[in-house]
């Protein structure tokens, strides 16, 4: 056995990294790949700015009420 | 299609049989992985990277020879050399465009695995691959030098190093 050198507690603790492995074909298709690069999660620019919840949300939200102002004003 | 054995499976991937492939894929598809998670912590990365690694194998199988060494060491040598190519390249892209490059490992795991995740990520990369490869992967120290490129030597003092190191970041009291 090759762990003989890792002692008890330490087992202990590394036996706790415990990986589940996800469901994926062997071969990668052309759209699996597009997607993957689209919904990648993306880091925060500027993270010393300190950003809240609440401005977040706001931005999240900031397409659905653009679209239907648009929408109206665009039918004025 | 199930072989007995590895070793049956690359024989008949070598007389041309396609779905020889497929049987190693489902042998190795989850220790890879595991050793690339815990190597990158990032999940997306190591599908793509066992992904990468079975299509260089699909490319290279004829290259493997069994009097040199394990088909398993073969393997996670393709995985090593595949992993880090694409660290180097990603390193490169942080430097060059920081703002666009991903900043943080993500952790969505209970406050243990995050320590013990957080301790082995903060082992420099050759400790970080001989810890992963000797204690996860059970792989001899001979045959983690032929996966690194490095002496036997080397990687018996680097293990030594790296428990070291595991020990004060997870508070191991020392025997």
């Amino acid at each position: 056995m090759n762990n003989d050198q890792f002692d008890k507690e330490l087992k202990e603790k590394l036996d706790q990294f415990t990986v589940e492995v996800p469901d994926f074909p062997m071969k990668k298709s052309k759209l699996n790949r597009i997607a993957n690069w689209f919904f990648n999660p993306a880091s925060i620019p500027f993270p010393e700015a300190g950003y809240k919840k609440g401005a977040f949300l706001s931005i999240s939200w900031l397409p659905v009420l653009i679209l239907p102002l648009t929408f109206v004003l665009f039918m004025l | 299609m199930s072989y007995s054995s590895v070793d049956e499976a690359i024989l008949q991937l070598k007389r041309g049989d396609k779905e020889a492939l497929e049987v190693i894929y489902k042998m190795y598809k989850a220790p890879l992985y595991q050793f690339i998670f815990r190597y990158t912590n990032n999940e997306q990365l190591s599908i793509d990277l066992v992904q990468d690694t079975f299509e260089k194998l699909q490319r290279k199988y004829h290259q493997f020879d069994p009097e040199k060494g394990q088909f398993k060491t073969y393997l996670y040598q393709i995985a090593y050399n595949t992993m880090m190519t694409r660290l180097r390249r990603q390193s490169l892209f942080r430097t060059l465009l920081p703002l666009l490059a991903e900043r943080y490992p993500h952790h969505e795991n209970s406050d243990e695995k995050i320590t013990v995740q957080t301790a082995i990520q903060s082992l420099p990369e050759d400790l970080r691959a001989i810890v992963l490869l000797t204690y996860y992967h059970d792989l001899t120290q001979k045959e983690i030098s032929t996966i690194l490129h490095i002496p036997v030597g080397t990687v018996k003092s680097k293990l030594h190093r790296a428990l070291k190191k595991l020990k004060v970041e997870l508070e191991v009291n020392e025997d």
